[in-house]
């Protein structure tokens, strides 16, 4: 196997093949904080992409429940397991030394499924990826009674009759998953036909339906899986990025060229998604652009995180932890960058704030921003998770951003806050 | 074996027996520890920075289509629940965010040509 660098490691890895990398990066960020699962992004995808025969148990974006579901069934926890055999003991983070350029999170000194496949060997030499193909029953039944710890079917005022689990405290979180057209994909790595592409424009991971045949290693292979097989043409399918938005093709939505965000992007109801290109340097670095949104919350500041970035393909989806969930879940998913992320959205700073403003505030794929800066309106106290209470300054800012072709195409402006006051507390009013 | 009474037993419905620890349908999951009011709050305060009113917030409180949101009013109660939003209103305001488009130009619109045809089947 090659030698390639992953920042979001902190070190060089394993991979099965040389290192190579897109001009750009299509990349994301979620903000789960505040999803509540409406599955509109789910449907939006649906509707546009597999709503064909053979593609009824897939779903390219799916929302599921944590810590209790996933699609397929138990995915993390599977793969997490097959890891800790491997390696025992040895799945772990140093966080000692970050340094904000090569090794955001610290190290991880663990193995990655490329790593820990080359001990894999079996008559046909060393496995590429360690995986699994999850089977055709746990495919079947994407977030249907994931929210009670027990499975069974939720109904106010009752769990589930079935079993004598006592139930769990209500912590949990839902998740939104899309393909994360990792940098190093494990479906790429583990495909035996080389029927998976990297596009060298943005990023965008896609599968070649000629050369497929159907063999389901990149299923195995995709840690995340969100490669799903398809039996009634005999290949593999995936998320394809909706590309003709983000060439700019689509003739309705942009006339003039300029890229829109994806379609389960571009539905999200609740404001959690934001989603652009961003530059990336020969040697695989982020360009430093700090005016681009993206790389202001994933590299700048940090607020954003890869998910399970120990699985080793470098995902380019990102996203802003959940602030109830206890830590220690927390940090076996998103790595030690958690703590960071989290006090920083409690009580965001006025750049902060007034970027988070830009999610889901058009749909043009924005590739900088710029805050033109107001007085101060406000102080506000926030409880932080710590239970301390901080003072958050709140300025009258307007944040504005600009589309590729560097036109403004959307302005969000902090306004004061209003307090609403019972009416009969202010019943000598006139 | 004596005693009749021995020798009858009491009907167990299947849904009323206890879980065993190796049965995999039953044990998907196991409970865990955690703060529901944090989840509250944090929640409220989401909704109501983008936003989102009293009465609309506990409209989707009600609403069974969202689990999460319905199980926090079964643990809390409604009242309760809309004691905390109005404390969290009263504590720290609502900012508001107001959001403007930029408009395309007017001559752009009017040069903007009709999509090319694209015929996606042999004509016959």
């Amino acid at each position: 196997m090659a030698s390639v660098y992953n920042w979001q490691l902190g070190r060089a890895m394993s991979y099965p093949y040389e290192e190579r990398h897109p001009k750009q990066q299509f990349a994301f960020v979620f903000n789960i904080n505040r999803c509540i699962a409406c599955q509109t992004c789910t449907m939006a995808c649906k509707s546009t992409w597999t709503f064909s025969r053979g593609q009824e148990a897939m779903w390219w974006n799916n929302v599921e429940t944590k810590p209790f579901g996933g699609y397929p069934r138990n995915w993390d926890a599977k793969l997490l397991s097959m890891l800790e055999q491997a390696n025992p003991g040895g799945q772990a983070w140093n966080a000692g030394e970050p340094d904000t350029a090569q090794r955001p999170y610290g190290v991880f000194e663990g193995k990655t499924i490329f790593e820990a496949a080359e001990k894999r060997v079996g008559p046909e030499g060393a496995q590429a990826v360690v995986g699994y193909l999850p089977t055709e029953a746990e495919w079947r039944s994407p977030n249907l009674h994931e929210d009670s710890a027990t499975g069974g079917k939720w109904a106010p005022g009752r769990f589930d009759g079935s079993t004598q689990l006592p139930e769990h405290r209500v912590w949990f979180f839902y998740l939104a998953r899309i393909c994360n057209h990792c940098t190093y994909p494990g479906c790429l790595g583990a495909c035996p036909r080389q029927a998976i592409y990297k596009r060298p424009e943005d990023g965008i991971v896609l599968i070649d339906q000629t050369r497929c045949r159907g063999y389901r290693k990149c299923v195995e292979g995709c840690p995340y899986k969100k490669v799903m097989y398809r039996g009634n043409s005999n290949t593999s399918e995936k998320c394809v990025g909706c590309y003709p938005r983000i060439e700019g093709k689509d003739p309705e939505l942009c006339p003039d060229g300029a890229p829109i965000e994806t379609r389960c992007m571009s539905v999200c109801v609740g404001k959690i998604r934001l989603q652009g290109l961003v530059e990336v340097e020969d040697d695989g670095h982020w360009a430093p652009r700090p005016e681009n949104p993206l790389y202001y919350l994933n590299r700048e500041r940090q607020v954003a995180l890869p998910m399970y970035p120990q699985f080793g393909t470098e995902p380019n989806g990102y996203y802003i932890p959940p602030r109830w969930v206890p830590r220690g879940y927390l940090h076996q998913m998103f790595g030690p960058g958690v703590d960071g992320a989290i006090e920083q959205y409690s009580c965001p700073d006025r750049e902060l704030l007034a970027v988070l403003q830009l999610f889901r505030a058009q749909r043009q794929i924005l590739y900088r921003f710029q805050i033109e800066k107001g007085p101060k309106i406000a102080e506000v106290p926030v409880r932080m998770p710590s239970g301390e209470v901080k003072v958050q300054e709140l300025f009258n800012d307007t944040v504005i951003g600009f589309n590729k072709f560097d036109k403004e195409v959307v302005r969000v402006t902090i306004d004061e806050p209003v307090h609403q006051r019972p009416a009969e507390k202010h019943a000598n009013s006139i | 074996m004596n005693d009749a009474t021995e020798r009858w037993v009491e009907k167990v419905h299947p849904l009323a027996r206890h879980a065993a620890g190796d049965d995999p349908f039953e044990l998907l999951a196991h409970p865990t520890a955690g703060d529901p009011e944090v989840m509250l709050e944090c929640l409220l305060q989401e909704f109501l920075w983008m936003g989102w009113g009293t009465a609309e917030l506990i409209d989707l409180f009600r609403n069974p289509g969202y689990p999460l949101l319905c199980m926090l009013r079964e643990h809390y109660g409604e009242e309760s629940i809309r004691k905390q939003i109005d404390a969290f209103v009263a504590r720290s305001g609502v900012p508001t965010f107001r959001e403007t488009l930029a408009e395309p130009e007017s001559d752009e619109i009017a040069e903007r040509d009709e999509p090319a045809l694209v015929q996606i089947a042999p004509l016959c």
